[in-house]
C-alpha cells in the first residue's frame, strides 16, 4: 500500500465509468435518477414546512449517499479478478481511488448532514460505515437482503442503544469511537479483491446474483449453471402457475397455437397467469395488513400508510406491459423458431393476435386495481382519493405499449431500461392532490383517451410486418 | 541483420538440454534465464466430489518456443491455461511464472504477460481507443506505433462502442490489447475462433512478426490444426488431464506412421495409439516389417485423433 | 527475365512444411525455372508471406544449404548455388519422378490392374499434354 500513487492510472480509473456514461449519453437517466430521489425530499420538506437549508441538507445527503453507491459499483465494476492478476497496478489503484474518494465523501456527507441536523461528533463515524456498508453490499449483493434482517430487530433497539452511548463516560467513548472507525477503515480496502481465489469466488457470486436479477426482472429463465439453487426454489414459488398452465396446454392438443405460442415467449411475471397469482397473493396480503391496522387506527389512516402497498399492487398490474419490450428483445433466437409452429396466423394478424391478448391482459389488471380501489374510495378523504385516482388514470397508458410494433422494437435495448412512467405517474398524482379532479372524471378521461390512442395503435397494427423475432426491422 | 536471423538451426546456443526444440532465434541469450513458464504436478478440479480435469500434469516452456495446445473439448485447455497464469487455484501441485509462483507474480512479472482469454472481457461502454488508453496507463512499456499500425490493418473501428461491435472485432481488438505491451509470455486460448481466414492469416502473421522480434514465448490454443502447423513448431496434447506428449511438429508429422496388418504389432517404436487394427507408431522399424502391413503416413489431424 | 522465387505451402498434409518447401526448391531448380545466383526471400520476409515459424524456414534454408543447393553470404540473403544453371541432366530428373510413380505402381498394384494397361494410358496422356500442372 505504500506504493507509489501514479495519477495517470487515477485518471484512467475514472475516466473509465466517465467515459461509458457519456457514451452511452446517459444524462438523461442520471437527471431522472436525481429528480426522482429529490421529489420525496422536497414534498415532506413542502409539507413540514422545513427550513430550505436543512431541506438542502438532506437532499444533498441522499444524492451523496445514492451517489456514492453508484460510484463504488462504478470502481468495482473495473475490479475484475483476471484484470486485478494480470495488469499491474490496477487493483493497488483501484484501492488507492477508493480509500481517496471515500475520505472525499465522507466530507462531504457530513457538511450536508451538518447543515440538515447540525453537527454531531458521530457524523463522520456514521459517514463512514454507511460508505463502507454500501461499498461491501456493491461487492457481496446478498448482502442487499441479508440487512433487513439486521435492520429490523435494530430499530426498535435504536433508542436504548443511544441512550447507552451517550451515557458511556467520554474516554471510553472515545476509544470506541477510534476502534469504530479503524475497523470501517481496514474494512474498506477489504473490498477491492486482488485477483486470488477468494476474489474469483466473490465475483463469480456478483456475476451470478447479477445474471438471477436481470432474468427475473425481464421474466425470462436464467440458465442452469448459473442459477442459485436456493433462487431457483423460490422463484418456483411465484411462478408454478406458468409451469402448470404450460404443461396443461402441451397436454391438451386442442389448445390453441396462439397459447402455446404465449406461454413461451413470456415466461415468469409476465404471463398472464402468474400475474393472477400474483396479483391475489398481493391482495391476500393487503387485506390481512389493512385488517390487522384497522384495529388500531381509522381506515383512512391505514390506507395513506399503505400506500406503498398500492403502489406495489399496481406495479404487479402494470409490470408485464412495461417489461414485455425487454422480455422480447432478449430471448430473439428462440422467437425465430416459435413462429415456425404450425397453425399461427402470420404476419399483421399474428401482431394483432399477439397485440390483443396482451393488451387484454393488461386492460383485466389495470381493472381489477381499479376496482378494489373502487371499494375503498368512499372510506378516505376527497382529496386522498382524487391523488389515487389520479395516479391510476396515468398508468392506464402503460398498456398502450403493448399495442406496439414489435418488429420495429431496437434491436439492443439498454439494460434496465429506466421507465419514464413513474414521474409521470407521480407529477399525475401531484396534479391531482392539488386539483382535486374526482375520480370518475379523472379514470373516465384515461379511459376515453387511452381508447381514442389505443384505436390509432390498433389500425397502424394492420399494416405491421411480422412481429417475431422482435426488431427484425428496426434499423439498429 | 539477416546473417542473424538466418544463424543455421542446429547451431544456434542450446539452452541447458532439453530434448525438445523450439530454440531462441536470437544468436544472444537473453538476460532472463528463467523459464517462462514451469508446471509442476498441477492437480485441479472443479467440485470436490467430481473427478479432477488435471491431474498431476508436468509442463515446461522454454523462452521463444511457440507451442500449440491440443485436446478435445472438455479436456481442460482453458482450465489449464488458466491455472497457468494462476487464475485458478490448484489443488496440488505449483505453477512458476518466470521464476515467480503464478499465484502472487509482482508487476514486473505482469507487465511481460499477455492473455487473450476465449471470452474477452472487454469494457463494453467504452470505444477501442478509450479502450487501450486505459490499459496504457498500467504497463510500462506500450507500443503505440503497433497498436495504431495494427488498429487500421485489421479495419477496427476506434470510435464505435465494444458493446456493437462483431465478435470478430471484439476478438481483434482483444489480440491488440495482449500485443500492445510488448509481452515476453503470450497465452492465446483460440484467438481466433471468430476471425475470417483473412483475419487469422494476418493474425499469425502478427504472431510471427512477434517472435521474430521479441522471441516472445507462446502458448496458442485453439482447434484450427492448419494454423497451429504454419506458426506452432511445438505441440503439447492435452489428454486425461495431462500432457501425454509434446514434441516438435515436424518430426511428429514425419515419425509418426500408421501401421496395419499383419507383423504391425512388431514395429519396434512407441506406440502413440490403438484404433481396432490400426496403430498409431512413432520411430517404427519400417525396414523390418513384412511387405504385407498397410503403412501409412500422418497428418496432424491424425496426431490429434490419436493422442488427443 | 527470371521467374520470382514464390513458396506455396498446404496444411493438412503427411509432407511437414519444411519439406514442402525444399521440395519445391528442388524441383523448380531442377526445371530450370530458378537459376542459381538467384536471391531468395529472407527468413523473415517468407516467414511474414506464409505465416509459417520462421525456424522451420530456417531448417528448410539450412538443409538446403548442406545439400549444397544454397549459398550463404555474408550479410545478404541466400542465393541459389552456382552449378545449376543448366536444367539437370535426364537420368537426374527422372529421379524427381520417381515418387509419384511409386505411387501410381502401388496403386495398380492396389487395384489389381494389368502391367500393359497401365503403360497404355500413361503413353496416352504423355502424348496429349494438355491438363494444367
Amino acid at each position: 500500500m505504500g506504493a507509489a500513487f501514479k495519477p495517470t492510472q487515477q485518471r484512467a480509473l475514472l475516466g473509465q465509468p466517465w467515459q461509458a456514461w457519456r457514451n452511452q449519453a446517459q444524462w438523461r437517466r442520471t437527471l431522472a435518477t436525481l429528480a426522482t430521489l429529490a421529489s420525496p425530499v422536497l414534498l415532506l420538506g413542502y409539507w413540514q414546512s422545513a427550513h430550505p437549508l436543512t431541506v438542502l441538507g438532506a437532499l444533498l445527503s441522499l444524492w451523496l449517499v445514492v451517489g456514492w453507491a453508484a460510484f463504488s459499483q462504478l470502481l468495482l465494476r473495473q475490479n475484475t479478478p483476471r484484470l486485478a492478476h494480470l495488469v499491474p497496478g490496477q487493483a493497488r489503484s483501484l484501492v488507492q481511488a477508493f480509500l481517496l474518494w471515500a475520505a472525499l465523501f465522507v466530507l462531504a456527507l457530513c457538511g450536508a448532514l451538518s447543515l440538515w441536523d447540525g453537527w454531531h461528533p458521530a457524523w463522520p463515524l456514521l459517514a463512514l460505515g454507511v460508505l463502507v456498508l454500501l461499498g461491501w453490499m456493491g461487492r457481496e449483493p446478498w448482502l442487499w437482503v441479508a440487512i433487513w434482517f439486521v435492520i429490523g430487530p435494530l430499530v426498535p433497539a435504536l433508542r436504548p442503544i443511544t441512550a447507552w452511548l451517550t451515557a458511556l463516560p467520554a474516554t471510553t467513548g472515545w476509544l470506541l469511537y477510534a476502534l469504530a472507525a479503524l475497523l470501517a477503515l481496514g474494512l474498506l480496502p477489504a473490498c477491492m479483491g486482488r485477483g486470488d481465489a477468494r476474489h474469483q469466488r466473490a465475483y463469480q457470486r456478483r456475476l451470478r446474483w447479477s445474471a438471477q436479477l436481470e432474468a427475473h426482472s425481464q421474466g425470462r429463465g436464467v440458465a442452469a449453471r448459473v442459477q442459485l439453487p436456493w433462487m431457483a426454489r423460490l422463484g418456483l414459488l411465484f411462478t408454478w402457475p406458468h409451469r402448470l398452465w404450460w404443461a396443461r396446454l402441451v397436454r391438451n392438443p386442442a389448445s390453441t397455437p396462439l397459447a402455446r405460442l404465449n406461454v413461451q415467449l413470456m415466461r415468469g411475471p409476465a404471463h398472464g397467469t402468474v400475474q393472477l397469482w400474483l396479483l391475489c397473493v398481493a391482495l391476500v396480503m393487503m387485506v390481512l395488513v389493512l385488517g390487522g391496522l384497522t384495529r388500531r387506527d381509522t381506515l383512512e389512516h391505514t390506507l395513506t400508510v399503505t400506500a406503498g402497498m398500492w403502489i406495489g399492487l399496481l406495479s404487479l398490474a402494470m409490470g408485464p406491459s412495461m417489461q414485455r419490450a425487454q422480455a422480447l428483445c432478449r430471448d430473439r433466437p428462440d422467437q425465430a423458431l416459435l413462429v415456425l409452429l404450425p397453425g399461427l396466423p402470420q404476419g399483421a394478424a399474428l401482431a394483432r393476435a399477439l397485440a390483443r391478448r396482451w393488451l387484454l391482459q393488461a386492460l383485466l389488471a389495470w381493472a381489477f386495481v381499479v376496482l378494489l380501489f373502487l371499494l375503498v374510495a368512499p372510506q378516505i378523504s376527497a382529496q386522498r382519493a382524487a391523488t389515487a385516482a389520479a395516479f391510476l388514470a396515468a398508468c392506464l397508458p402503460i398498456a398502450l405499449g403493448d399495442l406496439r410494433r414489435c418488429d420495429r422494437l431496437p434491436a439492443r435495448l439498454s439494460a434496465g431500461g429506466f421507465n419514464a412512467w413513474i414521474p409521470v405517474a407521480l407529477v399525475a398524482g401531484l396534479v391531482g392532490w392539488w386539483t382535486q379532479i374526482p375520480p370518475a372524471l379523472s379514470l373516465g378521461g384515461s379511459v376515453l383517451l387511452c381508447g381514442a390512442l389505443g384505436w390509432r395503435r390498433w389500425q397502424a397494427l394492420a399494416d405491421a410486418g411480422p412481429p417475431l423475432p422482435a426488431g427484425r426491422a428496426s434499423e439498429r | 541483420m539477416s546473417s542473424f536471423l538466418t544463424l543455421d538451426w542446429w547451431r544456434a546456443p542450446r539452452r541447458s538440454a532439453t530434448p525438445e526444440a523450439g530454440l531462441a532465434l536470437h544468436a544472444s541469450a537473453p538476460s532472463d534465464t528463467r523459464l517462462p513458464v514451469a508446471v509442476q504436478g498441477l492437480r485441479l478440479g472443479y467440485a470436490k466430489n467430481h473427478a479432477p480435469v488435471l491431474t498431476g500434469l508436468d509442463w515446461t516452456l522454454q523462452a521463444g518456443q511457440v507451442v500449440g495446445l491440443l485436446g478435445r473439448n472438455g479436456a481442460g485447455k482453458t482450465t489449464l491455461l488458466e491455472a497457468l497464469l494462476g487464475l485458478r487455484d490448484p489443488q496440488a501441485g505449483a505453477v512458476q511464472l518466470f521464476g515467480q509462483p503464478a499465484a502472487q507474480i509482482d508487476d514486473a512479472v505482469r507487465a511481460r504477460i499477455g492473455y487473450v482469454p476465449q471470452q474477452s472481457d472487454l469494457f463494453e461502454g467504452l470505444n477501442a481507443r478509450q479502450l487501450l488508453a486505459y490499459f496504457r496507463s498500467f504497463y510500462p512499456r506500450w507500443n503505440e506505433a503497433k497498436v495504431e499500425g495494427l488498429l487500421s490493418r485489421w479495419e477496427v473501428p476506434q470510435d464505435q462502442l465494444i458493446g456493437k461491435l462483431s465478435g470478430g472485432q471484439q476478438q481483434r481488438l482483444s489480440i491488440i490489447r495482449a500485443l500492445a505491451h510488448e509481452p515476453d509470455l503470450l497465452v492465446l486460448d483460440e484467438p481466433v475462433a471468430s476471425l475470417d481466414p483473412l483475419g487469422r492469416r494476418d493474425f499469425l502473421r502478427e504472431l510471427v512478426e512477434q517472435v521474430l522480434d521479441r522471441g516472445t514465448t507462446v502458448v496458442l490454443s485453439t482447434h484450427i490444426l492448419s494454423d497451429l502447423e504454419r506458426v506452432a513448431f511445438n505441440v503439447a496434447f492435452l489428454k486425461d488431464g495431462r500432457i501425454r506428449l509434446q514434441a516438435p511438429l515436424d518430426e511428429l508429422i514425419e515419425q509418426c506412421r500408421w501401421l496395419q496388418g499383419p507383423g504391425a504389432e512388431d514395429h519396434g517404436g512407441e506406440l502413440l495409439a490403438r484404433f481396432g487394427p490400426r496403430l498409431l507408431v512413432r520411430a517404427p522399424c519400417l525396414s523390418g516389417l513384412p511387405r504385407e502391413t498397410l503403412v501409412q503416413l500422418v497428418t496432424l489431424e491424425d496426431l490429434f485423433e490419436g493422442l488427443a | 527475365m527470371d521467374t520470382p522465387i514464390q513458396f506455396q505451402i498446404h496444411t493438412g498434409s503427411a509432407e511437414p512444411i519444411y519439406r514442402q518447401l525444399m521440395e519445391q526448391l528442388r524441383r523448380r531448380v531442377a526445371a530450370g525455372q530458378w537459376k542459381a545466383g538467384q536471391e531468395l526471400p529472407s527468413v523473415r520476409e517468407l516467414a511474414g508471406l506464409l505465416a509459417v515459424h520462421p525456424m522451420t524456414i530456417s531448417k528448410a534454408y539450412g538443409l538446403l544449404e548442406t545439400e549444397g543447393l544454397l549459398q550463404r553470404r555474408r550479410g545478404l540473403s541466400m542465393v541459389i548455388a552456382a552449378g545449376h544453371e543448366r536444367p539437370a541432366p535426364k537420368a537426374q530428373r527422372i529421379e524427381q519422378l520417381r515418387p509419384a510413380l511409386e505411387r501410381v505402381a502401388a496403386e495398380a498394384h492396389e487395384l489389381a490392374i494389368p502391367k500393359q494397361q497401365v503403360l497404355d494410358l500413361l503413353g496416352k496422356l504423355l502424348d496429349n499434354p494438355g491438363s494444367p500442372r
